[in-house]
């Protein structure tokens, strides 16, 4: 018992430039803003206290809320599954022992070195204009081409193809997860005689289903906030398809200078990406397995 | 060994010869997806300047060769090679102390058994999910109180402190997909809990550390608006500040050099993640750590 | 709970405490130390009478061409002031504003500040951050026109800033797609002659259209048709309509036939350029024949077009106003918690009035707004003369100043989304006006309640 008690400081000492540095850096900022949703405030001059205002206004007044809210969820919805299963994919074509897998791992971590530069935004415009490339590659197995940016129905889905297509830092994530999976276990199932699919589910997935959970919750975290890549390659048009929940907060803050209302909508974001990753949390305990026994 | 023998292994690697070059097929085709903006920059920073946006083509109708010489030079008041040395002063020290502090968090959280354990958890993740728009203007009246505006201190001490948050869920994560065994015996062998840090847990964790180096990098390397908002002078700037500084819709923008510094800019990413991949080949499996 | 935890938690953290107030008490006494010796040159320079040393902080966006003639500026500035050092802190337009708002916020503004002529109302209604500079002797306004100062540059009877040079609402057009299409440059546009001559461009090439429009476009387009019309401001002083219903529908019946005739490119084509035509391919390899833009990005568009050309935007037979929007490019500001205020407005006196430095600094910051500095630059052949003579077109010919509330972006938003929904046919142009004037109307008792608080 003794032994127990002195590691509990053990561990505090360990997290301590965490706490002090959440003290310092971070815990101002998230009070100031939560303060902040409560007033009129332009940035520039004095918050004024307004009670509740922004919420009620956000929910009965706000024609973008309702939008925006509902593009940020469909994005996050296409995105993630979509991300994360090509992640992992292409990270166990690369965990293959071929030859000069070195530089197809570089090749194919290149476009997240590019993150939100601006040749991404002129790239990615170039190749889903209409005379673009994806529709000159279409072409050839004579599908007409797609207005993959000024199709309402189809914008979203184009932005969100930018971040699948950066996959590489979940992709990174699983490659080293992968690594750390002990060759000794699929040793032992070949003389099982088990087949690709079986050592798949049950030896790859469960040994890297923490890393899985970490990807799913950064990747949702992230692509709730996602901001980028609709703001650079459409605004957030045509039609606001793309006016994501970012967008919406942005333009409150900087273009509009209403850093009240916009820390309001801040916050209700912070709520619902909360109740997402909690449900994570409590999902994981049914699909995430502990090499340490999970405590 | 009889013929029939012979056949049906001639027959199975055949299939794995076709399999094989199926699969460098596949890997290759996609793989020129992969590149093709790569090289539609690298087309872009040899083009004339009106060209970049006329045409899709890769390459360019007349190869324009200065654009690395002016694009270099910029301004004339600070040369490219300012902005990336800068950068390389920004970096190094926050990736250097987000391992050191994160793996120290990590371990703490991943390993250890102490009061308040999940809710602090809680709000560790809990930071990552409020917009920067708007912690954006308290952070930095704190910063500027510190009397840190100007000045790299704003990226390197946060770093110290373990304020990315991703990189401790990350290793958490990672220390708990490892088994303990190694670490209780070698506390029976009386190492102490930063000792067995040191010597068993870090070369376990070298993959996730090494993820974390190439992200950090990658990451702060390409960060734009907090460099933006707390840098203002020219000669402090970093590589993305660098990269923007002449963008504006009522000057003319030479694309070609915004193209060429572009590529530049991308090289020690490119070069950072093709020398640190070998690690990820020695993982844990073939160190034949785990006996 | 464990008193003893929380002490060691408590220890944790008054360590990493103090360790960063060791870093800052440290970077004091740097302070302190570089004080120090800077004082010491001050007595030095005492005894020979020397004017106090002092630095000023300059911040301004641009591209190269202005970067590098306001650095030369400066340096020129330097040696023949040597007391006066000036920090130049330059860059690119992204994220300018939110960098400015932030600093105003702290109080860590630079000493000059150059700031857009829309900002003014955002920025002053909030705060009191310029000097007035019309109470500086060190600056001689007289060299501005006093009409130009007195609309733009005035805020509550205060001289906010000094204008740059003077922008306008044009025109550019594709000499060359003119030429192919047979198009009169001469053409003085009306918005019938307009809709007509795209019509058979269109009918001749159905891959050509004259006009490249986005939604920011088509709203400056709809903005002048109304107030063509009407004479009024878009938006009144008092936050009511500038319009009724029967104009705006009209206005809306307009755009819509623009957008049948063919006269635009379609939205969902062009949708990859929005926010940014100038890039638009079809427009550089001129399948697109007109812009409607601002002088002030003639010379960035002349670069990649090179036949490029300035017309004046389409004014309607017997119009109320011509709508011409005319302003200032930019302003230059001096913060109000400057320091050196006296040799910040000696720096901006030289800065608009010396012959030298307009030589310096050319049309970086459109056509200057003073008719010494123009001189200068028409002597030296330094004036592109289409562009001088749009320029002194359309002082003659500009209409009202728009007022403060016509340019709010928030109302900006509200009409380019209804003109996209009516590009893509989702509301009739009827629909469309009843639309906007609703949004209009919420908005701006929103406004107004703010206003009062």
């Amino acid at each position: 018992m003794k032994y127990y008690r002195s590691k509990n400081y053990i561990g505090l000492l360990y997290i301590s430039p965490w706490i002090a540095g959440f003290l310092l850096f971070k815990l101002y900022p998230f009070v100031m803003s939560f303060i902040y949703s409560f007033t009129e405030f332009s940035i520039l001059d004095k918050p004024v206290f307004t009670g509740l205002d922004n919420y009620i206004y956000m929910f009965t007044k706000d024609k973008l809320f309702f939008p925006a809210l509902k593009a940020t969820l469909a994005y996050v919805l296409m995105t993630v599954p979509m991300k994360i299963s090509f992640a992992l994919f292409v990270a166990m074509l690369l965990n293959m022992k071929l030859r000069s897998i070195n530089i197809f791992r570089t090749a194919y971590y290149l476009p997240s070195i590019f993150g939100g530069s601006v040749a991404v935004s002129v790239l990615w415009r170039f190749l889903f204009m209409k005379e673009g490339i994806v529709n000159k590659f279409l072409g050839f197995f004579g599908i007409k081409s797609i207005d993959w940016l000024g199709n309402p129905d189809v914008a979203l889905f184009t932005v969100s193809l930018l971040a699948v297509w950066q996959f590489g830092s979940s992709m990174v994530i699983f490659l080293a997860g992968l690594k750390q999976i002990p060759n000794e276990l699929y040793e032992a199932a070949i003389v099982d005689g088990a087949s690709r699919m079986r050592k798949f589910f049950s030896i790859t997935l469960p040994m890297i289903s923490p890393v899985m959970f970490f990807n799913l919750v950064m990747q949702t975290i992230n692509a709730f906030q996602e901001f980028t890549g609709p703001y650079v390659i459409t605004g957030g048009g045509p039609m606001n398809a793309t006016y994501v929940y970012s967008i919406l907060v942005y333009d409150n803050a900087f273009r509009y200078f209403r850093m009240g209302y916009s820390s309001a909508l801040s916050w209700v974001l912070f709520l619902l990406i909360m109740v997402f990753t909690a449900l994570l949390f409590k999902s994981s305990s049914y699909w995430t397995y502990y090499e340490d026994g999970g405590k | 060994m009889n013929a029939a023998t012979l056949h049906r292994k001639n027959v199975k690697m055949m299939r794995h010869g076709i399999a094989k070059v199926l699969l460098y097929t596949f890997l290759i085709a996609f793989g020129i997806f992969m590149v093709y903006p790569l090289l539609w920059v690298i087309g872009a920073s040899f083009k004339p300047n009106d060209e970049i946006f006329k045409s899709i083509n890769i390459f360019p109708s007349k190869v324009v060769l200065d654009s690395y010489v002016k694009g270099w030079q910029g301004t004339g008041q600070y040369t490219f090679g300012t902005f990336l040395i800068n950068s390389f002063k920004l970096v190094i020290p926050v990736i250097i102390f987000t391992i050191v502090s994160s793996t120290m968090v990590a371990y703490g959280f991943a390993r250890f058994n102490f009061p308040l354990k999940k809710p602090l958890f809680g709000i560790m993740i809990a930071t990552l999910m409020l917009p920067d728009s708007v912690t954006l203007i308290p952070r930095y009246i704190l910063f500027n109180r510190f009397g840190w505006v100007d000045s790299y201190l704003p990226f390197i001490v946060p770093a110290l402190f373990a304020s990315h948050s991703f990189f401790i869920f990350m290793m958490v994560q990672f220390l708990r997909g490892l088994p303990r065994e190694l670490e209780e015996s070698a506390t029976i062998d009386g190492c102490n809990s930063l000792q067995t840090l040191i010597k068993i847990v870090v070369p376990l964790c070298k993959p996730a550390i090494i993820s974390m180096s190439i992200f950090q990098f990658i990451w702060t390397w390409n960060d734009f608006l907090n460099p933006l908002i707390y840098i203002n002078s020219v000669d402090k700037y970093t590589v993305a500040l660098g990269l923007r500084m002449s963008i504006d819709g009522t000057s003319v923008i030479h694309w070609n050099q915004i193209m060429a510094m572009t590529v530049i800019a991308m090289l020690p990413s490119i070069i950072i993640f093709f020398l640190a991949q070998k690690y990820f080949v020695e993982g844990v499996a073939t160190t034949g750590l785990k006996g | 709970m464990n008193v003893k935890k929380f002490m060691y938690l408590f220890v944790a953290i008054l360590l990493c405490i103090s360790l960063i107030a060791g870093c800052t008490t440290q970077k004091d006494k740097a302070d302190e130390q570089n004080a120090g010796t800077g004082g010491a040159t001050q007595d030095e320079g005492n005894k020979q009478e020397k004017p106090e040393e002092v630095t000023l902080r300059f911040m301004w966006w641009g591209g190269e061409a202005r970067h590098q003639a306001t650095l030369e500026a400066i340096n020129t500035y330097q040696k023949n002031n040597p007391h006066v050092k000036i920090n130049a802190e330059y860059g690119g337009v992204d994220g300018y504003l939110q960098k400015l708002a932030t600093q105003l916020s702290s109080r860590t503004a630079p000493d000059i500040i150059q700031i857009d002529v829309t900002w003014i109302l955002e920025l002053t209604s909030q705060g009191d951050f310029f000097v007035n500079l019309n109470e500086r002797d060190e600056i001689d306004t007289s060299i501005f026109d006093k009409n130009f100062l007195d609309q733009f540059c005035y805020h509550d009877g205060k001289l906010i800033g000094l204008p740059t040079g003077v922008n306008a609402g044009a025109l550019l057009y594709n000499k060359d797609f003119f030429k192919k299409y047979g198009i009169d440059e001469k053409m003085k546009w009306t918005w019938d002659s307009l809709l007509e001559v795209a019509k058979a461009v269109h009918e001749k090439d159905p891959n050509a259209y004259l006009l490249n429009f986005d939604a920011i476009r088509s709203y400056y387009a709809l903005k002048a048709y109304v107030i063509q019309k009407t004479g009024n401001y878009w938006i009144n002083d008092d936050y009511t309509l500038g319009f009724d219903r029967e104009t705006l529908v009209e206005a809306f019946n307009y755009l819509n036939k623009l957008f049948e005739a063919g006269a635009i490119e379609p939205f969902e084509q062009s949708a990859p350029f929005h926010g940014k035509p100038d890039q638009n391919p079809k427009w550089l390899n001129g399948e697109i024949g007109m812009s409607w833009s601002w002088t002030s990005t003639y010379a960035a568009e002349k670069a990649n077009i090179p036949n490029l050309s300035i017309a004046m935007i389409p004014i309607m037979e017997g119009a109320k106003d011509t709508a011409l929007v005319v302003r200032p490019s930019q302003l230059l500001a001096i913060n109000k918690d400057s320091k050196n205020v006296a040799e910040a407005a000696k720096f901006l006196n030289w800065f608009f009035s010396d012959p030298e430095a307009a030589k310096i600094l050319k049309d970086v910051r459109g056509v200057p707004a003073t008719k010494a500095a123009r001189d200068v630059l028409v002597e030296n052949n330094m004036l592109d003369p289409v562009l001088n003579e749009a320029t002194t077109m359309a002082m003659e010919k500009m209409g009202k100043p728009e007022n403060a509330i016509s340019q709010n972006q928030e109302l900006e938003k509200i009409t380019t989304d209804v003109i996209q929904m009516l590009a893509y046919k989702k509301l009739t142009p009827e629909q469309a006006a009843d639309e906007l004037i609703d949004r209009f109307t919420q908005k701006l008792s929103e406004l107004k309640e703010q206003l009062n608080k």
